[in-house]
């Protein structure tokens, strides 16, 4: 399209008013955010208040947080052994995922210092894996690079990154998905997608038309800090 | 050559007609494809300059041109072929007996309408045309599935830019997205690229939980805010303590211990948010208020407003007021029903089952029958159920009287809104049972309409108090809803794919 079209702020006040969405709708949202960010006892509170279901049974989001949590705090082996008590299907038929666990495990072991057994456990373990593909060696190689290091500051970012809290949120993310796939369920928040949505769509029509963007500025931490006298 | 009357509206996404050659060789000379309102009708679709044709003599591909580009099969008689256009490529693709031959063309409609067509050169030539009004040979709806998918998944690969849900942010989008969603936007492969996609997915995540958070606390779900903030606050304690431990201990154990204060205070992450906020007596407040009224104690949420946000009573020319009396005269009527209802069985106790208690339960039409068994058994005034009958005719007078007195405040407002909740509210006395009364009378006395003015109220004190009257996130949902609808008139097929509805909300 060639012309740029310009669409005023009542016109497009009159747009949003035109979109049909309902609060049921929204509160199922809301739930399944609950649900995949593993926010159990919201959750369940939510399903009182505001009379929603959720798709899964309420357990599963606990025991799923269980593993997150053992990740994030270090404790691969526990994840792992949750993972294979919950389903064990889900680690055999993943391999890059067990990989990554592996990997993990092998940096915990280095940011404890237990050096004996980081090189115990990546040549039994990780070094067979390192054979069968050439992203397992190279991730394999970046990992035990981290030996030649002894404290932080001077680990050259390229790999100081494995060290990171980013770095177990990423291997957790990983194990969450995967679990979320084996109970059918979006490996990702509906709402999260949504702004992705949002942040494609607005960029597109950006291109092609002037129009209000969404100013949440005065909405977002509503009646918090902010309550008083009228 | 002949073509249709109507252009294709680019929101269908993809368009699809197909044909039956019924001429009687193998190689018919005819071309199937798509055309604007300026191609002339004597040549066929291909060779004219905006014209897109698919050619059965020799099975190539025209786009403007006399040559044609190698393609598909030859196709003639007895065989179907079917045309599309999907507009979130602007490309083309053509179907021989159900059989998907590739896509074609580029740029095929971009800023152009066009016309399904369909030429034919020799006389004894003929086609049937199926626009959808018996079945496909080939299976469309599969592959509108498929397309769909993967926009959708194109889709998900946008990084966000979590400024979207900062005010102050450029109003120019930084760099461009592929409208097609068919780039490779991500590379999977990149560690770095990951790296940076996990902080920023921790980034959102926080932003996400706002979003989550202002929405409960704006309609009220008490008990799940708090606990989904006491589970942020625990996560964000759990990341500085990460923060705070993310160094290479060697050898171990590095950090002395007990010194939690100095880690937090160096940490960056140490964040304000690792304390929650405790909710400040406004909200406390307009959370007890909403509760009155969903559990139909006017009176409580009447003082709570008075003392705590008098403005929002005055709110509308004071319809709100209004509103929230006019519900106290339906509660007052409810009780002295309830009332009734009790004295009612007490009496039938009294005459010892000689009348059958669920016989006066709730119909309006046994309320004739149920006068003149009053009239006709009047037990001893001292009897309890004596008793418990004045009270419930006490009540009822209490009502009406309310009920008066509220007519001849707002006898002078004539605005519809007004006189017409004042008509309703008044209706509910014609029932003797208006909570179990079906359709609007029992809708308008019992529990929905109490939610309905909950979140009317709620929504007066938000208002009243600066805040948007709609939570941020359901503004996000019509912000995205209604980007895509004019992205969608603005012939951007691939937002015709993203069905917010069906990927959103629907289970």
């Amino acid at each position: 399209m060639s012309s740029r079209t310009s669409i005023s702020t009542d016109e497009w006040e009159r747009r949003l008013e035109e979109v049909q969405v309902t609060k049921d709708d929204l509160n199922r949202l809301v739930m399944d955010y609950l649900v995949i960010e593993g926010y159990k006892s919201a959750a369940e509170e939510f399903s009182q208040e505001a009379s929603v279901m959720p798709a899964v049974d309420f357990e599963s989001i606990e025991s799923r947080m269980n593993i997150r949590e053992a990740l994030q705090r270090g404790d691969v082996q526990d994840a792992i052994t949750r993972v294979n008590d919950l389903n064990p299907e889900i680690l055999d038929t993943n391999p890059a995922l067990y990989f990554h666990l592996q990997q993990q495990k092998l940096i915990e072991f280095i940011r404890q210092g237990k050096i004996a057994e980081a090189l115990d456990f990546a040549q039994q373990e990780l070094a067979p894996r390192g054979e069968e593909s050439p992203e397992f060696l190279s991730e394999l190689e970046r990992t035990m690079a981290l030996l030649a290091f002894e404290s932080s500051p001077s680990v050259p970012s390229a790999i100081s990154d494995l060290l990171s809290p980013a770095q177990r949120i990423k291997t957790a993310g990983e194990v969450n998905a995967a679990i979320l796939e084996s109970l059918s369920q979006g490996k990702e928040a509906k709402l999260v997608a949504m702004l992705k949505l949002l942040c494609w769509g607005e960029s597109l029509l950006g291109e092609r038309a002037d129009f209000p963007k969404v100013d949440l500025s005065d909405g977002l931490g509503v009646g918090r800090g902010q309550g008083g006298e009228v | 050559m002949a073509r249709t009357n109507h252009p294709i509206p680019p929101a269908c996404g993809i368009y699809y007609f197909e044909i039956e050659v019924l001429s009687k060789g193998q190689k018919a000379h005819i071309s199937i494809g798509f055309t604007t309102s300026d191609a002339r009708l004597n040549k066929l679709p291909g060779w004219e300059k905006n014209s897109w044709g698919y050619h059965g003599d020799d099975g190539f591909s025209f786009a403007a041109e006399k040559t044609g580009t190698t393609y598909g099969p030859t196709f003639g008689a007895g065989d179907i072929i079917g045309a599309g256009v999907d507009f979130s490529q602007n490309r083309a693709f053509f179907t021989k007996n159900g059989v998907h031959l590739g896509m074609v063309f580029e740029h095929i409609a971009e800023g152009v309408q066009v016309y399904p067509s369909v030429g034919l050169r020799h006389p004894n030539e003929g086609v049937r045309v199926n626009f959808g009004h018996t079945a496909f040979k080939f299976d469309i709806d599969d592959h509108v599935q498929q397309q769909r998918d993967a926009v959708w998944a194109g889709i998900q690969r946008t990084r966000i830019d979590w400024r979207v849900l900062d005010a102050k942010r450029s109003s120019a989008p930084s760099g461009s997205i592929d409208a097609t969603a068919f780039g490779e936007i991500h590379d999977a492969g990149n560690r770095d690229t990951d790296m940076v996609d996990a902080k920023a997915d921790e980034e959102g995540r926080d932003e996400a939980s706002r979003l989550v958070l202002s929405y409960l606390v704006h309609h009220g779900y008490a008990k799940t805010a708090e606990a989904l903030e006491a589970q942020l606050a625990r996560a964000a304690r759990a990341r500085n303590s990460e923060d705070a431990s993310n160094a290479l201990p060697v050898p171990p154990p590095a950090a002395p211990p007990a010194d939690s204060e100095l880690d937090d205070a160096d940490s960056p992450m140490a964040a304000p948010e690792s304390e929650p906020q405790p909710e400040t007596k406004a909200l406390t407040k307009r959370l007890a208020i909403v509760d009155a009224v969903r559990r139909g104690d006017i009176d409580d949420a009447l003082d709570g407003l008075r003392t705590r946000f008098p403005s929002v009573l005055a709110r509308d020319d004071l319809l709100v007021q209004l509103k929230l009396r006019c519900r106290k005269f339906v509660e007052l009527v409810n009780a002295a029903a309830e009332m009734k209802r009790r004295a009612d069985f007490e009496r039938d106790l009294d005459l010892g089952g000689a009348g059958k208690a669920d016989e006066h339960g709730g119909e309006g039409a046994a309320g004739v029958d149920v006068a003149a068994m009053d009239v006709d058994d009047v037990p001893a005034p001292s009897s309890p159920s004596a008793q418990s009958k004045s009270a419930a005719e006490g009540a009822l007078r209490t009502a009406i009287a309310y009920g008066k007195a509220l007519r001849a405040d707002y006898r002078h407002d004539l605005r519809p809104e007004v006189q017409g909740c004042l008509d309703k509210s008044f209706g509910v006395v014609a029932y003797h049972f208006p909570m179990d009364a079906g359709g609007e009378v029992g809708r308008w006395a019992g529990q929905e309409a109490r939610d309905v003015l909950a979140g009317e109220v709620n929504q007066a004190i938000l208002e009243s108090q600066g805040f948007p009257a709609r939570p941020a996130l359901e503004r996000v949902y019509r912000q995205t809803a209604a980007s895509l609808v004019q992205l969608g008139f603005l012939g951007v097929g691939a937002a015709v794919f993203a069905d917010v509805q069906r990927e959103l909300l629907d289970t």
